[in-house]
C-alpha cells in the first residue's frame, strides 16, 4: 500500500497509482487539518497530484527525490497559496 | 526483423488501399454510390485495425482521422466533393509510403508522428468545418481563453504562465536559447477522461527528453472537495523543452492532438523580479555599457557585468537584470537588440518592451475573424472562386463547387447566401458560363448581403444536392460483384515456378513414350507391348494436360491487377491536363498468366497516356466539334481462343495518316518516297517505329518519342501482337493480343538438310506444298502465288548455311509464316508433328547466336533447336 495514514497524517510511499487517488480524497475529506507526507514517495499520478492540489492540505511535506520535489511541489505550493 | 504477421499486413494493407483508391473515384463521379463508400470505409476500417498490431501509431492514426471521415459520409452528414476526395487520396498515398517502408525497415520513418497529426488534423478540420462540432473543441477553446495568441505558432509567452515557471529554469532556457538552440513551449490539455485510458499525464511529459521547466495549473477552479471527481483530469501542463520538435512528437506520440507546441523567443523567457534599487553605480554602469554595446566591444561589457554582479546584492531587481545579461552575453554570438534591452533594464530599473529588434511578430488575428470556422470559410470560398475563375465553364466541375460552396454556407447557417447561390448555379449552367456564379461567389466573399433577384434572373432554386446529381453523368460502368472473396491462399510465386518446371519436365518425359511404343514394335516386334504402352501414354498425356491446365489457372490474374490503377491514373492526369476524362472498365475479369498481365502494366501506361495527351482533345475542341466535352476512354478485355485481348478506345480526334506522315518524315523516320507509297493504315502503323513523335515539345507525359516503340517491343517479347486502328475525329482504338501463358510453347517441327528444326506455332499461318512448275522466279527471287498472293520464298538451308540435298521430289513443302506483319514461304524438307514444349533460352557462350528462339528437349533425348523467324526473315 502507498497511502499509510497515521491519524491526521497521511504518507504517501512510494509509487502512487491512480486507483489510490479515491482513498485519498475521502481521508482527506474528514474534516480537520491534514498533514501530507511525501518524503518516500518516489511517482505520483496525475489523479494524486490533481487530489492534493484540490484538497489544499494544511502542509505537505516534500518527496525526498529533488526531482520529483520540483516537478510537483511548485505546483502544490501554488495552490495551498491560493487557499 | 519482419513477423510474419507484418509480412501478412503489407501485401493485404496494399490491397485495402487500392480498393479504397477506386472506390474513392467511384464516390467522386457519384456521390451517393452507397457500395462504393461502405467498400471504401471497410477498407480503411480494416487497415486501421490491422495496424494497430504493429509499433505504426502514426499510420493508426491517420488511417483513424480518414476512417472518421468516411464514417461522417457514410452516415450522410458530409457531402464527399472532390477536395475532399483529393485530401483522402493524399492520405492514403501517404499511407502508402509509410506501407512501403515498413516493409523495408520495420518502421516508419522519424517525422511520421508529426506528418500524421498535422494531416489527421486537416481531415479533422473538414469533419469541423462541416458540422461546427469538433471533438475536442471545448479543449482548444480553453487554451485560446487562457492565452489569446493563435495554437501552432505561438512565439509569445504568456505572462501568467511566464510568471509561474521557476525564474532559475526561464534564465537556463534563456541561456540556451541564446546559444541559437529552439526552445519549445509545449502546451498539453489532457482529455479529462484520459484517466480512463491509461494515460498518466505528469508521466507522459516527463517522457520528453531536454525538459527545462514544467507547469502544471488546474484547468477550471477546483470543486468543493465533496464534489470533487478524482478520475476527471483538471490539470493543464505546459513544458519547456530544448528537444527538437520530432523528438517532443515522438515522446508524445498518443497525445499528439492534445498538445500544441511553439517555439518560443529568447526575449519571452526574460523574467526578472527583486527589489528596486538605486545609486550611481547603476547609472554609471549604464553609461560604460552602451558604449561598450555601441562600440562593440562584448568582452569589455562582459568584465563590466561580472565586476558589477560581485558587488549588487542577489535579491536586487538590477542584479537580477545583469544575470540576465551575463546569460544573453555568454552566447557565441549575442543579438545585439537583446543585450541593449537588457543593458536599459539593468540601467534604468525597468524592463521594456523589446523595440523593433527582434521582432515581435505578433501574428494578430484578423479581427473580424473571432469565430475560426469564418476564417476557414473563406478560405474554402476563395478557393472554390480560385478555381472557377482558372478552370472556365464545365458541368462537373461546376457541380462539385456547389456542392462545396452549399456545405460551406450551411455550416455557416447563412441561408439566404445559401440560396442566391444555388440560383447562380442555375444560371451558370443555363447560361454555360461562370460569370454568374463568379459574381455570386465574390459578393459572398466581400460580406455584402446577396439578393436572388440580382444573381438569379428568373430561374427557380433547385436543392444543390438535386443539381450536382443533375450535373453529374450517371456514372457508367458495371462493378464485378464478387471481388470481396479474397479467402485465398497466398504463396510464394517461387514455389509455383517450382510446379510449373517439374510439370514441363514431366510433359515432355511424356513424350518419350510413344518414341518407347515405336521401339517396342520395331526393334522387339511386340505389337500387343506397342499397344499397351500407347494407351498408358494416353492416360498420362490427360493427367499431364489437366495439371498443366491447373497449374496455369494458379498463375492466372485478372487483368484487374493492372486496370485497377487507370482510374485513378486518368483522373489525375486529366486535371493536370484540364480534360475531361471517363474512364470505363470492361472485361476486368479475363485472367492472364502473372507474367503476361506484368508485363502489360507498362504498355498499357504508354498507350493510355498517348490516348490522353494526344488522342483527346481539350473540353472547348471537343465542343466545337459537335462531341461532348466528356470524352471516353474504354479499357476492354476478353480471351479470344487462347489470347487475351485488351483493347484500349479512346473517342477522341484519332491519328491523322497525313500528319503522321509529315511527322515521320522530319524526324528522319521514313524518306518522302516511302511516305508516299504507305497506305493510311501503313502510315498509321508508323507511330511504334522508334524515335517517332508528332509531339512538338516533349512533355512530362509523352512526346519522347520512345512511347509506341516500347510498347510494341514488349508485347512482341511476349509473343503478342499490337494493331491501331483509327478513324479521323472520331476516334483510335489500340488492340493488344497476348498469348494466355507463355510457359509452354507449342512449335512445329519441322525437317531441313537433314536435322530436325522447330517453328514456334503461333507463327506458322498455313502449310502447302507447292508444285515445283509453280515456284517463278522474279528476278533473282523464288515466289509463288497462294490464293492470288505473291508470296516470296526462302529456303531454310540456306537461310542456316547448312548445305543443300536435292531431294528430287515433285513438289516442295513450304511453311507460309507471318513475320512482321508481312507473309513469307519457307521451303522445308519436310513437315513433321506438332509438339508442346518448354523453350529454355540459349544460355552461356549461345547466348549471342541469333535466329534461334532457345533449345527444347524431344522425347528420345536429342536437343531441339526452335528458330526465331523474326530474326531469320
Amino acid at each position: 500500500m502507498a497511502i499509510r495514514i497515521v491519524r491526521k497524517t497521511i504518507h504517501l510511499e512510494g509509487h502512487c497509482t491512480v486507483e489510490e487517488a479515491l482513498p485519498l480524497l475521502e481521508t482527506l475529506r474528514r474534516p480537520g487539518a491534514h498533514k501530507v507526507v511525501l518524503t518516500k514517495c518516489e511517482g505520483l499520478h496525475t489523479a494524486i497530484l490533481q487530489v492534493l492540489a484540490a484538497a489544499r492540505p494544511a502542509a505537505i511535506t516534500p518527496p525526498a527525490d529533488p526531482a520529483l520535489a520540483g516537478l510537483v511541489m511548485p505546483f502544490l505550493e501554488t495552490s495551498g497559496a491560493a487557499a | 526483423m519482419t513477423t510474419p504477421l507484418l509480412a501478412r499486413f503489407i501485401p493485404e494493407a496494399r490491397e485495402l488501399l487500392q480498393v479504397s483508391a477506386s472506390g474513392l473515384l467511384k464516390l467522386e463521379r457519384n456521390p451517393t454510390d452507397e457500395t462504393a463508400i461502405n467498400e471504401v470505409f471497410r477498407a480503411v476500417h480494416t487497415i486501421k485495425g490491422s495496424s494497430g498490431l504493429f509499433d505504426a501509431l502514426a499510420l493508426t492514426r491517420l488511417v483513424h482521422a480518414a476512417e472518421d471521415l468516411l464514417g461522417e459520409v457514410r452516415s450522410d452528414a458530409l457531402q464527399i466533393d472532390s477536395a475532399l476526395v483529393d485530401m483522402l487520396l493524399d492520405s492514403l498515398d501517404q499511407v502508402g509510403q509509410w506501407i512501403d517502408e515498413l516493409e523495408r525497415r520495420a518502421a516508419l520513418p522519424a517525422d511520421a508522428d508529426g506528418v500524421a497529426h498535422r494531416m489527421a488534423a486537416l481531415l479533422r478540420q473538414r469533419l469541423g468545418s462541416q458540422d461546427g462540432a469538433v471533438d475536442d473543441a471545448p479543449v482548444h477553446a480553453a487554451l485560446r481563453g487562457a492565452d489569446p495568441a493563435p495554437d501552432g505558432d505561438v512565439s509569445a509567452l504568456p505572462p501568467g504562465l511566464l510568471a509561474r515557471l521557476p525564474a532559475p529554469a526561464c534564465l537556463a532556457a534563456f541561456r540556451r536559447a541564446c546559444e541559437g538552440e529552439t526552445v519549445h513551449l509545449v502546451r498539453y490539455a489532457p482529455e479529462p477522461g484520459c484517466f480512463f485510458s491509461g494515460t498518466d499525464p505528469l508521466q507522459a511529459i516527463r517522457q520528453v527528453p531536454d525538459a527545462l521547466a514544467l507547469d502544471i495549473a488546474a484547468a477550471e477552479p477546483w470543486a468543493p472537495l465533496e464534489d470533487l471527481d478524482p478520475y476527471q483530469c483538471n490539470l493543464h501542463l505546459a513544458l519547456l523543452t530544448a528537444a527538437p520538435r520530432p523528438e517532443i512528437e515522438q515522446a508524445m506520440r498518443y497525445e499528439l492532438d492534445r498538445i500544441t507546441i511553439a517555439p518560443i523567443r529568447p526575449r519571452d523567457l526574460v523574467r526578472i523580479e527583486g527589489e528596486a534599487s538605486d545609486g550611481p553605480i547603476w547609472d554609471d554602469f549604464r553609461g560604460a555599457a552602451s558604449g561598450f554595446l555601441a562600440a562593440g566591444r562584448l568582452d569589455d561589457l562582459r568584465k563590466a557585468v561580472s565586476a558589477l554582479r560581485s558587488v549588487a546584492g542577489p535579491t536586487l531587481w538590477r542584479r537580477q537584470a545583469l544575470d540576465w545579461l551575463e546569460a544573453a552575453l555568454s552566447a557565441g554570438q549575442p543579438d545585439p537588440a537583446l543585450l541593449a534591452a537588457l543593458v536599459a533594464a539593468a540601467g534604468s530599473g525597468r524592463l521594456d518592451p523589446v523595440p523593433a529588434g527582434p521582432a515581435p511578430v505578433a501574428p494578430a488575428p484578423a479581427p473580424q475573424a473571432t469565430d475560426p470556422r469564418q476564417e476557414l470559410a473563406r478560405s474554402v470560398l476563395a478557393s472554390q472562386h480560385r478555381a472557377l475563375e482558372h478552370a472556365g465553364y464545365d458541368a462537373d466541375r461546376l457541380a462539385s463547387v456547389g456542392t462545396v460552396v452549399g456545405n460551406v454556407l450551411l455550416s455557416l447557417g447563412r441561408d439566404a447566401d445559401r440560396a442566391a447561390i444555388q440560383a447562380a448555379f442555375e444560371a451558370a449552367r443555363e447560361a454555360h458560363s461562370v460569370a454568374p456564379l463568379l459574381s455570386a461567389l465574390s459578393a459572398v466573399l466581400a460580406g455584402a448581403p446577396l439578393l436572388r433577384a440580382e444573381a438569379a434572373p428568373a430561374l427557380s432554386e433547385a436543392p444543390a444536392q438535386a443539381f450536382a446529381e443533375a450535373a453529374v453523368p450517371a456514372a457508367g460502368g458495371k462493378e464485378p460483384e464478387g471481388r470481396i472473396a479474397a479467402k485465398s491462399l497466398k504463396v510464394d510465386q517461387a514455389k509455383i515456378d517450382l510446379l510449373m518446371n517439374l510439370i514441363g519436365e514431366l510433359v515432355v518425359s511424356k513424350n518419350a513414350l510413344p518414341f518407347l511404343a515405336k521401339r517396342a514394335e520395331e526393334t522387339y516386334a511386340s505389337r500387343e507391348m506397342s499397344r499397351e504402352i500407347k494407351e498408358q501414354y494416353a492416360v498420362i498425356d490427360r493427367l499431364a494436360q489437366e495439371m498443366q491446365g491447373a497449374i496455369m489457372q494458379v498463375r492466372m490474374l485478372p487483368v484487374s491487377e493492372i486496370f485497377d490503377r487507370f482510374p485513378r491514373l486518368v483522373r489525375d492526369l486529366a486535371r493536370k491536363l484540364g480534360k475531361r476524362i471517363d474512364l470505363a472498365l470492361e472485361g476486368e475479369d479475363t485472367a492472364a498468366d502473372k507474367t503476361i498481365i506484368e508485363a502489360l502494366g507498362d504498355p498499357l501506361l504508354h498507350i493510355v497516356r498517348n490516348s490522353l495527351d494526344h488522342g483527346i482533345e481539350a473540353p472547348e475542341e471537343r465542343r466545337a466539334a459537335g462531341k461532348s466535352a466528356t470524352a471516353r476512354i474504354l479499357l476492354k478485355a476478353r480471351q479470344e481462343a487462347d489470347s487475351v485481348v485488351i483493347e484500349v478506345q479512346d473517342n477522341g480526334r484519332g491519328i491523322d495518316p497525313a500528319r503522321i506522315r509529315s511527322a515521320a518524315i522530319t524526324k528522319g523516320v521514313i524518306g518522302q518516297e516511302e511516305a508516299d507509297r504507305l497506305s493510311d493504315q501503313e502510315a498509321i502503323n508508323l507511330i511504334y517505329r522508334p524515335g517517332f513523335s508528332t509531339a512538338p515539345e516533349v512533355s512530362d507525359l509523352s512526346g519522347r518519342g520512345v512511347g509506341m516503340d516500347v510498347v510494341l517491343t514488349t508485347v512482341e517479347k511476349l509473343g503478342g501482337q499490337v494493331t491501331v486502328s483509327s478513324r479521323l475525329g472520331e476516334g483510335t482504338t489500340t488492340r493488344l493480343a497476348l498469348p494466355l501463358s507463355m510457359a509452354v510453347t507449342r512449335i512445329m517441327i519441322v525437317e531441313a538438310a537433314g536435322s530436325l528444326y522447330g517453328v514456334p506455332m503461333d507463327m506458322i499461318v498455313e502449310t502447302v506444298r507447292v508444285p515445283r512448275e509453280r515456284i517463278r522466279m522474279i528476278k533473282k527471287a523464288e515466289t509463288f502465288v497462294l490464293r492470288e498472293t505473291i508470296i516470296p520464298l526462302s529456303r531454310l538451308s540456306r537461310l542456316l548455311h547448312l548445305p543443300e540435298q536435292p531431294r528430287g521430289e515433285a513438289d516442295a513443302a513450304v511453311l507460309v509464316c507471318h513475320v512482321n506483319g508481312r507473309r513469307a514461304g519457307l521451303i522445308i524438307d519436310n513437315f513433321r508433328e506438332g509438339m508442346d514444349v518448354i523453350l529454355k533460352p540459349l544460355e552461356g557462350v549461345l547466348t549471342g547466336i541469333g535466329g534461334y528462339a532457345g533449345t527444347t528437349l524431344l522425347g528420345d533425348g536429342r536437343v531441339l533447336l526452335v528458330l526465331d523467324l523474326r530474326e531469320l526473315l
